[in-house]
């Protein structure tokens, strides 16, 4: 029998903001357990959450960017379990009323073919069913490590981080259209400035919800959660590999049972998590100690106006106004900061193409050998345009240009100084170059002959041996005027 | 006269022209203190060391020039659900036994700017569960005016305190009547603000949407300065009002010709104590003597108040105390080898008999299949009850009744029937509910020489007009005050 | 609503309390009253009332906070009441999973 997946993505989204979500206690990460706590995130008693109005802003903008409806009240509400990292024992979360509802996205996606290539490229629109807010949980470390005593620990730095949970609606058919989807929406969090993007690190978590069914059929198969998908590679992975496990299952005439999996990496493979969690009532109820949230015509406004670009729109943008290829225009727009650098550099020296070019093949390998991200890149954009602009000018040949680019990415210093350094200027003098030129020209009679007699081609020999005897220091604006006068005063 | 017999407004006089000193105020409170609290049981810490100190700063402050506030240098009880740094904070229950909070709540922040002094936290039901103070883990509290009696609840031991001249004022919580209740059976008088016109920052959360914090005194004018130096909007409780707070000592003694004042049908008929009606009749008789009109006016739904109470409450108090989970903070059974087994040892050891009563019915009435039949319905009858009250208040300006169906009750006469225990409730919990300010106010004795109390409602933020009408009867009755016995059978 | 002895302690397993056994029938027995006590909402005709779960008016200006890190509590302050602390971490039992 012929199976389809459905599959529906619930993606947790760690909002940037400086203090967290209910409390003025700071998000940065990587000090000391339990540093960055108070009364508040630590759930002692008498404490009152107070809403970060930075992050409802960040979630606006957010539900904007993903078409959703902003509703004009929404309401916190308490999801009632208990667990270590949960100080209160319940997050503070969105049921009933939630930010954000019914969103829809256009994603470029394709289908994966049996060599692993994208084929039948096409965009497809996946639809969002809410968006909430809500706050992290504290963590807890199971090693054992700590003291060996066979106990778990608690850190609450975590705790109270502001969190957007974006629902889709099961509309994936295939892993490709969940990868496509996520990496979507990864881009879209990014270029927004609500999310660094981090999967890794957990600043962007997936859960996947998966089933399969006969195709054509309209009852949809039993569901299963997967969870610990920490990157978009794993996604793909966890998602293909439980499609063929259920598949499997059915078609030897077993049952799936409802449950949570979480993906091996190691294994390669899905496994059910040990314990059996207690069936689950969250209990949720209007959280009594905020107000509801209501979002006027003017803080939508003000969020409004303060959009920036989105990934999409940009994309289409560097197509038609810098005549950029499909391929060049989806690296450049790929990230705010190499869009901002792209156009930056543009800006600068005015060849979008050449631009382009330096930051696919010289700026990304210099990147990729020194680990770096463009934003620590110490050649700026008004440098690689300086650097672009000398070579239009025919200040400097472009192999020139690239044998003077490690060194800018190295050092940090601009084209000219290390030219002047290097003590590679170049050649310009009219006098030198015409005796050169001279000098080549009276040894190539044969060749001057074929030329003047109509093999035009020829003139590219005769700069080639002028660049060659001047180790490519020559003055190509110069070298082509004179040796022009040259072959033609004949 | 010994210092510790005067008001809070006497005191501030003698304090101003610096008669007495805050080390003599405290000094006299503390010996107070000393003799009768074996009687009374009304303290569960008494600060003397600290309170001292405390005084002692007061006093050098004041003769640093600073200026003399209403509660500059008057020694104060705390009901011991309010967070106080440096003193042990355990609402009544085991689970916080040797709690000592990292923070001051907001109202303990206000007093202690005033320069009022902690002389001690005063004993409640456990967390505010209850309306006899016999629910407190630690002691009974006993009623000053008759000892084999209850002072009620949950504010007993404020109550009892103010009542025994342990301290000229106090603060206690009001969920349900927890202040009114406990003030009338005392003798004293209490109030109940708007819900949002104290901070509850810091107020160890029994059912959030209805707890509010309130003052104990032995007069209406003392009552006025407490609640003027707590009132006002606090950043950290999202609940709290931008209302702007009344002089309400200016208007106090004007005089009440021509108000309108309602009396509503449901609240003097079947189940309550004769002798009581009788009582709070001829109270609202003064008034009208005073030249007010009174007009009958229904509150049709207050018969479900108890019932909706009971949901309301309970379901946020089931979600309030899972943060009591042995993790941060309270009461850890160490027999216990897994997670689940230390939550219900450590729970079950922690909370007394009233409190799992409380939690099992919120959690029952929140879970899956039950919210909309008995949580949410709960929510639509509170919303009937506010009705009936907004209709009230467009033909009168305050509503009068008895705070209490019964003149306070022996010790263990309810405590094995909770329900009659609830009923306990049934005037003030409708308060609550509809979120109005109200305060009960001495009005007679009954032949067994136990206090009655009668409950003036206000219109929201209309805490100047009940207190003005509070003290204009209590300058005008002149009901027989029999001796405070400090006897009776222990 | 009829509640048996299963119903108390599938509630109390989602509030984490436990009732020995001579307990759990005298439990029943008052939860059962009170559930019945507050049945007596069923007399009132709801239809078309909203809740009110909250009696103050909507989140103004005043009800948020500006995006400013304050400061939080002292290290030591943070673990001080913990029954089992260790290096800053709060400890509890092994959780498997």
């Amino acid at each position: 029998m012929d199976y389809e997946a459905v599959i529906g993505l619930e993606v947790h989204v760690q909002l940037l903001t400086k203090s967290k979500i209910f409390c003025g206690c700071s998000t940065t990460f990587g000090g000391p357990a339990n540093t960055n706590v108070c009364p508040v995130c630590l759930g002692l008693p008498g404490a009152l959450p107070v809403l970060n109005r930075e992050a409802v802003t960040m979630a606006i903008r957010a539900g904007l960017a993903l078409g959703c409806r902003i509703n004009p009240q929404s309401i916190f509400a308490r999801k009632n379990y208990f667990y270590p990292d949960l100080p209160k024992g319940y997050q503070i979360s969105m049921y009933e009323q939630p930010l954000a509802q019914a969103g829809r996205i256009e994603v470029r996606t394709g289908e994966r073919s049996e060599v692993g290539n994208i084929v039948n490229r096409k965009r497809k629109t996946f639809r969002i069913d809410r968006v909430h807010m809500e706050e992290d949980a504290g963590k807890l470390i199971h090693d054992g490590s700590h003291d060996g005593s066979g106990r778990s620990w608690v850190d609450f730095n975590r705790s109270g981080v502001p969190l957007l949970e974006i629902v889709s609606e099961p509309d994936f058919r295939s892993s490709q259209e969940a990868y496509d989807y996520m990496s979507h929406l990864r881009k879209t969090v990014i270029y927004l400035g609500v999310c660094d993007g981090n999967l890794e690190e957990g600043s962007m978590r997936c859960d996947a919800n998966v089933s399969v069914r006969p195709r054509g059929a309209d009852k949809l198969g039993t569901k299963i959660e997967v969870k610990n998908l920490n990157s978009l590679r794993f996604l793909q992975k966890a998602i293909d590999y439980e499609i063929q496990r259920q598949i499997k299952v059915i078609s030897e005439g077993g049952t799936l049972t409802q449950e949570t999996r979480l993906w091996d990496e190691e294994r390669s493979s899905t496994f059910a998590m040990r314990s059996k969690e207690e069936a689950h009532d969250y209990r949720y109820f209007p959280e009594p100690d905020l107000r509801p949230l209501e979002i006027n015509e003017a803080w939508l406004a003000e969020v409004q106006s303060s959009m920036p670009e989105l990934p999409d729109t940009k994309y289409a943008r560097f197509v038609s106004e810098y005549g950029l290829g499909e391929g060049d225009a989806t690296l450049l727009s790929a990230s705010p900061d190499w869009a901002d650098y792209y156009e930056a550099t543009v800006a600068e020296c005015r060849n979008a193409k050449a631009a382009a070019n330096w930051m696919i093949t010289e700026l990304t390998s210099e990147l990729k050998n020194a680990g770096k991200t463009i934003a620590e890149c110490s050649v700026t954009p008004p440098r690689l345009g300086e650097l672009i602009r000398l070579i239009d000018t025919g200040e400097i040949s472009g192999k020139i240009a690239k044998s003077l680019f490690p060194e800018m990415f190295s050092t940090g210093a601009t084209a000219p100084v290390i030219l002047c350094r290097k003590g590679v200027s170049q050649i310009s003098d009219e006098g030198e170059l015409s005796r050169v030129i001279e000098e080549i020209v009276g040894a190539h009679p044969a060749q001057v002959e074929s030329f003047r007699a109509g093999k035009s081609k020829l003139f590219g020999f005769f700069v080639g041996e002028v660049m060659k005897r001047t180790k490519g220091q020559a003055n190509p604006q110069k070298v082509n005027e004179l040796l022009k006068n040259s072959l033609e005063k004949f | 006269m010994e210092i510790y017999e005067l008001s809070i407004a006497e005191l501030h006089e003698q304090i101003q022209s610096r008669r007495i000193s805050a080390r003599q105020a405290c000094e006299s409170a503390l010996g107070r203190i000393a003799s009768v609290e074996n009687k009374v049981d009304a303290f569960l810490t008494v600060a003397r060391e600290v309170a001292l100190r405390e005084a002692d700063a007061v006093d050098a402050a004041l003769a640093a020039g600073k200026p003399v506030e209403y509660l500059t240098g008057i020694p104060l009880g705390i009901k011991d659900v309010l967070c106080t740094k440096g003193l042990p904070t355990t609402c009544g229950s085991r689970i916080l036994e040797g709690y000592y909070p990292p923070y001051d709540a907001h109202v303990i922040e206000r007093l202690r700017h005033a320069g009022a002094v902690i002389i001690g936290k005063t004993n409640c039901d456990e967390f505010a569960m209850g309306s006899s103070t016999e629910n407190s883990a630690y002691k009974p509290t006993r009623n000053p005016w008759n000892l084999g009696c209850v002072p009620g609840g949950s504010s007993g031991g404020s109550a009892a305190a103010v009542a025994a001249y342990e301290c000229p004022g106090a603060l206690g919580s009001d969920t349900g009547g927890s202040v009114r209740l406990p003030a009338a059976f005392c003798g004293v008088v209490g109030m109940k603000p708007t819900y949002g016109r104290v901070s509850r920052y810091g107020l160890v959360a029994y059912a959030s949407s209805l707890d509010q914090i309130g003052p104990i005194a032995r007069t209406v004018r003392d009552t006025a300065m407490i609640l003027q130096a707590i009132a006002g909007h606090d950043r950290r409780d999202s609940t709290s009002v931008k209302v702007p707070v009344a002089d309400y000592l200016a208007g106090l003694d004007r005089p009440l010709k021509g108000l309108r004042l309602g009396l509503p049908k449901e609240f003097f008929g079947p189940g309550l104590d004769t002798e009581t009606k009788t009582i709070v009749e001829s109270a609202t008789k003064v008034l009208q003597g005073l030249g007010c009109e009174l007009l009958t006016v229904h509150l049709p739904h207050s018969e479900y108040a108890i019932a909706a109470y009971y949901l309301i409450a309970t379901a946020e108090a089931s979600s309030n105390l899972a943060r009591y989970d042995a993790v941060k903070y309270g009461l850890r059974d160490e027999n216990v080898q897994t997670l689940n087994g230390m939550y219900m040892a450590s729970r079950s050891k922690g909370f007394g008999a009233e409190v799992k009563r409380r939690i099992m019915l919120g959690t029952y009435a929140l879970s899956a299949g039950y919210y909309e039949a008995y949580y949410r319905k709960a929510q639509q009858v509170r919303t009937l009850i506010k009705r009936d009250y907004e209709e009230a208040f467009k033909h009168v300006d305050v509503i009068l009744g008895p705070t209490s169906p019964v003149p306070p009750f022996a010790l263990g006469e309810k405590i094995s029937d909770p329900l009659a225990m609830y009923l306990i409730d049934i005037y003030t919990v409708t308060l609550n509910l509809a979120g109005l300010p109200g305060i009960a106010v001495p009005c007679g004795f009954t032949q067994a020489g136990l206090p009655v109390g009668l409950q003036i409602i206000g219109n929201y933020f209309a805490e100047a007009m009940i207190l003005r009408v509070a003290y204009a009867f209590e300058q005008a009755a002149k009901f027989d005050k029999p001796l405070m016995r400090l006897n009776g059978n222990r | 609503m009829k509640v048996n002895k299963e119903d108390v302690l599938k509630i109390a397993q989602l509030a984490k309390l436990s009732f020995g056994e001579n307990e759990v029938d005298t439990f029943t027995e008052q939860f059962q009253r009170m559930l019945t006590y507050v049945e007596t909402l069923n007399k009132v005709d709801t239809t078309g009332v909203p809740p009110t779960a909250h009696v103050v008016p909507a989140a103004d200006e005043g009800a948020f906070r500006l995006d400013a890190s304050t400061t939080s509590l002292a290290h030591e302050d943070a673990v001080a009441m913990a029954p089992d602390q260790c290096g800053g971490h709060f400890g509890v039992p092994k959780i498997i999973d």
